[in-house]
């Protein structure tokens, strides 16, 4: 190990031993922290996941029993349809579509969203494919700090009115979680009334400006989605 | 089986891209896609997670998680940075030695561990089939003896620096700079950094 390249080969050797598996909880916790926003990191931990994943074969295989097929059989329909996307998360034209400083909250909370789906967390992460005819959004969740991202990913644009995102929990009423932008994300705190699970829903509906005047949906909703675990 | 059987060259680079293809179809949704991939890899993703968990509810809790994860995540795998089996692998043991780290499970008595953690050559010399495989081997045969067979034993039961040293009854700071300078010597013996 040379000294002049001391910062690169600590990361390196960080890297290979998270990878190797000698770190301490606390210590795996601090990379998995990091993974989430420096890329070279990462990609040295691919790269080492990469050369030593040729010594799983010196374990034997053991079939699994039936039932766990079938138990992620189970969670998956729990969880729904898979939804991240490198493709379109990572789509230069889709980071152009907004302005910069949207796109550096939204990769924020991305990243604040990575971070807490690799470690070990009671409270996990949630997401939600806000899909219509012609709009769609992208809803991240943090239950931790009870925070929502919404991102415009396909938005028609509509003079003359607001969008209002409502979360509508199985069997409830929609309660309203403020205006949302068209052209940028948007973060919103979920008021303490607000009961997160998988099975609400959240939707778009397009009010009169400033939103609706009675506290329900009075106009038409242009995209709506459930709520999943990440 | 993908992860298991002795395969040829050609042979292995069919099943890597039928994979690929498997994974690219999972994050469209496709549930068969999964069942495949599943079927092609279950039992060597449960070896590794029972040889980190030796207790079987906890490796069967942390293989589910896996391939759910698998499921959800398969959009964010990319082909031209690495191979599916190593992502594979690189879930279930993260999720693996997570759990382990996180000291809830109950201990399993000596003679339980030391019977799952048996290796036997001849499952060593089963897989290694492609160039990738026999290099790795090359390398770490290239350590010394006591470093290669530490680092073999760390990475398939993810063993923490403090275990080894006691383990091996040598000082910590002895065995962290065995490990790593180990670690580097493999780096560049594989020559690929």
């Amino acid at each position: 190990m040379r000294d002049d390249q001391a910062g690169d080969r600590k990361d390196d050797t960080r890297a290979a031993e998270y990878v190797l598996g000698v770190l301490s909880a606390a210590e795996r916790r601090e990379v998995q922290r990091q993974l989430a926003t420096d890329s070279a990191l990462r990609a040295e931990v691919e790269r080492w996941e990469d050369r030593l994943a040729p010594l799983i074969s010196e374990v034997s295989a053991v079939e699994p029993p039936m039932h766990i097929w079938r138990g992620i059989e189970e969670r998956i329909s729990a969880a729904g349809k898979p939804k991240l996307r490198r493709s379109r998360w990572e789509s230069l034209a889709f980071w152009r579509s907004m302005t910069f400083g949207a796109a550096a909250l939204a990769a924020a909370s991305l990243a604040a969203l990575v971070y807490v789906s690799t470690s070990v967390q009671p409270l996990r992460p949630m997401v939600a494919n806000v899909a219509g005819v012609q709009s769609s959004f992208v809803a991240a969740i943090d239950p931790a700090s009870r925070s929502l991202t919404i991102i415009p990913s396909a938005v028609t644009s509509y003079e003359q009115h607001s969008l209002q995102l409502w979360l509508i929990a199985s069997g409830g009423k929609p309660q309203s979680l403020g205006l949302i932008e068209s052209a940028k994300p948007v973060r919103v705190m979920l008021p303490a009334q607000v009961v997160l699970s998988t099975d609400a829903t959240l939707a778009v509906s397009l009010e009169p400006p400033g939103g609706s005047p009675t506290g329900q949906p009075t106009g038409p909703v242009i995209a709506s989605g459930k709520i999943t675990n990440l | 089986m993908v992860l298991s059987d002795t395969k040829t060259a050609d042979e292995s680079v069919a099943a890597r891209n039928e994979l690929v293809a498997a994974l690219m179809r999972i994050a469209d949704g496709d549930r068969a896609a999964l069942q495949f991939v599943y079927q092609r890899t279950a039992a060597k993703l449960f070896g590794v997670c029972l040889r980190i968990l030796p207790d079987k509810i906890e490796a069967e809790d942390v293989v589910q998680e896996a391939y759910v994860t698998v499921w959800r995540r398969a959009g964010t795998f990319d082909p031209d940075r690495g191979s599916p089996i190593a992502w594979l692998a690189a879930i279930a043991r993260n999720k693996a030695i997570d759990r382990l780290r996180g000291g809830t499970r109950r201990m399993k008595p000596l003679e339980d561990a030391v019977d799952i953690a048996d290796v036997t050559p001849s499952a060593l010399s089963a897989v290694i089939t492609n160039e990738t495989h026999r290099r790795l081997m090359e390398c770490i045969d290239g350590l010394d003896a006591r470093d290669a067979s530490a680092i073999r034993e760390t990475f398939l039961d993810g063993a923490t620096y403090e275990k080894l040293a006691s383990r091996l009854s040598i000082p910590l700071g002895t065995i962290k700079s065995r490990i790593r300078r180990s670690l580097t010597q493999l780096r560049e013996c594989l020559g690929d950094a």
